[in-house]
């Protein structure tokens, strides 16, 4: 007879298995759970949690905050923003060394605030900044590596899918999470713009600076991205100060980006038809995503497995510092070949109770995992934003890609390094808020 | 399945419902609140209409084929191989989701005679029961023929 704890450890892997054998990454934690739950319990309990799973899941109201919030990134996207947010930040830094690298990385943070996403950071904002750059002729390694690592800021800028599910699966405030991942995301952001300054110092033929732009210019362009500006702000202000919950903050965004899209002539029917089926589908893949994580997890919790890691980390020298060194390296070993989302839901229910036996924040957890997902996006071999930004730059190797976002993952080290030595980083902003 | 498919158009109009009556719902509860208007049950609408939107949510990504997965290995294999795997990973998915719609509707059964309700405004949700395990069918249905039919797009394609 095998103990709960190994039959856990082989669920951990056949969930690998099945991830690798391309099964959808819900299906994958959910089926090894229910298969789970019925070896550790009794295959009719096992058959009762999913679907109390299932339909908690389903009809949770705080959940709808992901939809709606998708919504709102729909609307905007199909209103043209994101060519607006780099063409507002290009005005203003486009004739500096690297300018437009710099803008597109600031245009990067302005659509992840919107799209919540960083693969559909990466693939719009590289729609709309690589051929810009290649054409103002910068090196191709600069301008595609920039797009890949810029587009990673998309998964911790609220409003950020991942951190919504992660405060589903960890059972965590997600204005909380909010409010913690803006600092993060921000020093990200300043830490990929030095990186950009300071290739373009030593080597200015990277990114040829652009004539400068008139300030009537520049103003023409802030004024184009006013509306969007404000309605970004004002949601997440709204959060921050409590004027409303996340869901109902995520529903002024959606009414909102309706009402900027109307007032700019772009609202049709079958603008919104291709916006609300986009949402859906997003929304049904991530339902899937966390109802499976959920499964998995309620399998992990019945066989104490977390308990057995928490002892397996705390015999490793350094104490908590040492747990959360032993979490970084097997979460970046995990990225090598399963995406972040995989991840975050595989790992979430072994490592947090771990964090918490070591008094961490979950919250500070929570930015700290996206922070590892997000670099998984960008290192080999799976870095799902190579690929993204590949498929908008044919010509431009998969190699080179990865060579150009080499600068760019030393900084994401040392920024996920500072982020580990001083948790206050994230959440310094929560503490000053009265989360 | 295309955006032409009457299975998929009508996930779409009960999706879109559920997910315009919550943008709108929520929207009203935030007016209400801050003009001394509050919208009685506010939450009890929105989650009826979170349930509508994420039931058909589910199906629509399965129909459209739009579930997140890892395509590492698949990448490697010739045709043969990457479909028999897609054909394999959607069986799996068809077991999954059954499961999901077996312990969905043993619930539902087992408080059918309840007349189960929201507090406030009293909404059925055994309704809604139905509909998400409908859902779930319809999504088993689409995983099924997944296993039957593989789109030449998804051989050597790159995933989500």
């Amino acid at each position: 007879m095998m103990s709960p704890e190994l039959i856990c450890g082989l669920g951990f892997l056949a969930v690998i298995a099945l991830l690798l054998a391309r099964a959808p990454i819900g299906v994958a934690l959910g089926l090894i759970g229910v298969i789970g739950l019925a070896l550790v319990i009794s295959p009719e309990a096992a058959i009762i949690k999913s679907g109390v799973v299932a339909w908690e899941t389903a009809s949770r109201y705080e959940l709808g905050v992901l939809p709606l919030f998708l919504l709102m990134a729909n609307v905007l996207f199909s209103a043209g923003v994101s060519s607006l947010l780099f063409d507002a930040a290009a005005k203003f830094i486009g004739h500096k060394p690297g300018g437009l690298a710099l803008a597109s990385i600031i245009g990067c943070a302005g659509f992840g605030a919107v799209s919540g996403s960083s693969l559909a950071t990466a693939a719009t904002m590289g729609l709309v900044a690589v051929p810009e750059m290649r054409k103002a002729g910068y090196d191709p390694k600069l301008a595609t590596g920039a797009l890949a690592a810029g587009g990673t800021l998309g998964s911790l800028i609220p409003p950020s899918a991942a951190l919504i599910v992660f405060g589903v699966i960890a059972e965590q405030s997600i204005r909380k999470l909010f409010m913690a991942g803006i600092v993060p995301a921000l020093s990200q952001a300043a830490f990929y713009m030095l990186v950009i300054f300071l290739l373009c110092l030593r080597n200015p033929a990277l990114g040829p600076a652009q004539p400068r732009a008139n300030w009537a210019a520049r103003f023409k362009a802030l004024r184009a991205i006013a509306d969007i500006v404000v309605l970004v702000l004002g949601v997440l202000t709204g959060i921050m100060i409590g004027w409303f919950t996340p869901t109902e903050a995520a529903s002024v965004g959606a009414i909102g980006a309706l009402g900027i899209a109307a007032w700019r002539k772009k609202l049709s029917k079958a603008m919104l038809i291709d916006a609300l089926m986009k949402t859906l589908q997003t929304a049904g893949m991530i339902y899937l995503v966390i109802i499976g994580a959920l499964v998995f997890s309620a399998f992990v919790s019945a066989t104490d497995f977390a308990a057995f890691v928490s002892r397996l980390v705390d015999a490793l020298p350094g104490g908590a510092l040492g747990a959360v060194i032993g979490m970084a390296v097997i979460l970046l070993v995990l990225g090598t070949f399963i995406d972040g989302m995989g991840i975050m839901l595989l790992t979430t229910p072994i490592f947090l109770p771990v964090i918490e036996s070591h008094g961490l924040s979950p919250v500070w957890f929570g930015i700290f995992l996206v922070r590892t997902m997000e670099i998984g996006l960008v290192h080999p071999p799976v870095g799902m934003n190579i690929y993204v930004i590949h498929g908008i730059a044919r010509d431009v190797s998969v190699m080179k890609i990865f060579s150009g976002v080499l600068p760019f993952l030393a900084a994401d080290f040392i920024h996920l390094a500072l982020l580990i030595a001083f948790p206050i980083i994230a959440l310094w902003l929560p503490q000053i808020l009265g989360a | 399945m295309t955006g032409r498919n009457p299975v998929v158009l009508g996930l779409l109009a009960v999706g879109s419902i559920g997910l315009i009556g919550a943008m709108l719902v929520d929207g009203l509860a935030v007016i209400g609140r801050h003009t001394g208007l509050p919208l009685t049950g506010s939450i009890e609408l929105s989650q009826a209409c979170v349930v509508l939107l994420s039931s058909c949510a589910i199906s629509v990504a399965t129909l459209k084929r739009a579930h997140a997965a890892v395509d590492l290995l698949h990448q490697m294999l010739g045709p043969r191989g990457q479909s028999l795997m897609l054909r394999c990973a959607a069986l799996l998915s068809v077991l999954f989701v059954l499961a999901l719609a077996a312990g969905a509707a043993w619930l539902a059964a087992d408080l059918w005679n309840g007349d189960e309700r929201t507090e406030l405004l009293s909404i059925p949700l055994a309704w809604l029961r139905i509909v998400f395990i409908a859902c779930l069918a319809i999504a088993a249905v689409g995983f099924a023929i997944q296993v039957f039919v593989v789109k030449p797009s998804e051989r050597g394609g790159h995933g989500e």
